[in-house]
């Protein structure tokens, strides 16, 4: 049949449901306006060619927009940017961990470490967390399944973090 | 085999963006073009199926092609495959009651250790195409049309034929006749059947 019907595939007209999930994100200060609506279902579109995916039903967006809206780390002036990013992110990482993680668990993963561990840097998210994670689950690693892609992490890093919390006891301990 | 009933893209998408839902169960958004190349040819099989049914599934005959969606004819298909395996499986049994290899190693192989692989992996729902066996035994039927239940169906009743016509025969005649054609017929990948009846040929002419 040729590839045409895989891109027939995909839905057209997404940007209602992209502002609808955005219209959920406003009580967190962050705004969707048609414009970046749009740009976002566009940027889907491409990004999905380019990882050789097909996207049914309303798509991974409005469940990205609703897992990222409470981060502290989104800002208004570069939310579709960042939105658009973590889509990308999100795809290429389904492909690199060979569908083995659902959606929610990769989605858990992506946003707990955009918080805790990134502080917000994509790239690192993208090329450092992701990377070391994929890496387990294609060797076999199975432990998400049970925690959701929360707090997992931790098992595989090998850096030395800062505890937060001690650091903030320790502060206060000074003064 | 192939889909001769015209239907277009428009109809048979949905009814993979239904198989796509089912195989991740809910828990996933999108799938890879492997995947949905995949679904697109199982739902071509199923539809495929429906069309070359040549014995009346319902008790009434088949509905005339341009009454039937792409859908109805992919759930009609798809039930024919799923009757197919049960008929397969029905067969293999039948088979193997008074199955008889010759000692050839490669006939014994195909039918006692390779074909239950088939029925215990075979997956009607989303890979009905996919035959997922080697039939490395040459049966007496052109095999390279077939594929998944299809081929499985074909084989084996190419095999109960041969089964049958050499049960006709003494046991020691057919080996006889396989030791004469080649000492290492136990290890040969060559047609019993076949033969035995170029020796019956022989004898008679």
């Amino acid at each position: 049949m040729g590839e045409n019907w895989l891109e027939k595939m995909q839905q057209e007209g997404m940007t209602g449901e992209i502002m609808a999930a955005g219209r959920r994100a406003e009580r967190y200060g962050l705004t969707l306006d048609r414009e970046t609506a749009e740009v976002l279902a566009a940027a889907r579109k491409d990004v999905l060619r380019e990882q050789r995916r097909v996207e049914f039903g309303a798509g991974i967006l409005p469940k990205l927009i609703y897992e990222f809206s409470d981060s502290a780390y989104m800002e208004q002036e570069s939310y579709g940017e960042t939105l658009a990013r973590l889509q990308e992110i999100f795809y290429l990482y389904k492909n690199e961990t060979n569908d083995e993680l659902t959606d929610d668990e990769l989605l858990h993963f992506m946003r707990e470490q955009y918080e805790n561990v990134c502080f917000g840097d994509l790239d690192y998210l993208e090329g450092t967390c992701l990377n070391i994670f994929a890496q387990a689950v294609r060797a076999g690693y199975e432990g998400y399944k049970e925690s959701q892609g929360y707090g997992e992490y931790g098992r595989l890093d090998e850096v030395k973090r800062w505890d937060y919390e001690l650091y903030l006891q320790a502060l206060s301990q000074l003064f | 085999m192939g889909v001769t009933v015209n239907y277009g893209a428009e109809e048979l998408v949905p009814i993979v963006a239904y198989l796509a839902g089912k195989l991740t169960g809910g828990d996933s958004t999108s799938i890879t073009y492997e995947k949905a190349e995949q679904l697109m040819q199982a739902v071509l099989y199923c539809i495929s199926e429906w069309e070359n049914d040549r014995e009346p599934y319902d008790g009434g005959g088949k509905p005339a092609a341009g009454n039937v969606t792409a859908r109805q004819a992919y759930e009609l298909g798809y039930q024919r495959v799923v009757d197919k395996v049960k008929r397969a499986l029905a067969l293999y049994h039948e088979i193997l009651e008074d199955f008889d290899a010759y000692g050839n190693r490669c006939l014994q192989d195909t039918i006692i250790k390779d074909m239950p692989e088939f029925f215990r992996r075979y997956d009607p729902r989303f890979a009905p195409h996919e035959t997922n066996l080697i039939l490395d035994y040459p049966v007496h039927k052109e095999m390279d049309r077939y594929s998944g239940v299809d081929a499985v169906w074909e084989y084996l009743s190419g095999i109960r034929q041969e089964q049958i016509f050499l049960g006709r025969f003494d046991k020691g005649y057919v080996m006889e006749t396989l030791w004469s054609h080649s000492p290492d017929y136990m290890e040969m990948i060559e047609n019993i059947a076949d033969i035995v009846r170029q020796r019956l040929f022989m004898e008679n002419n």
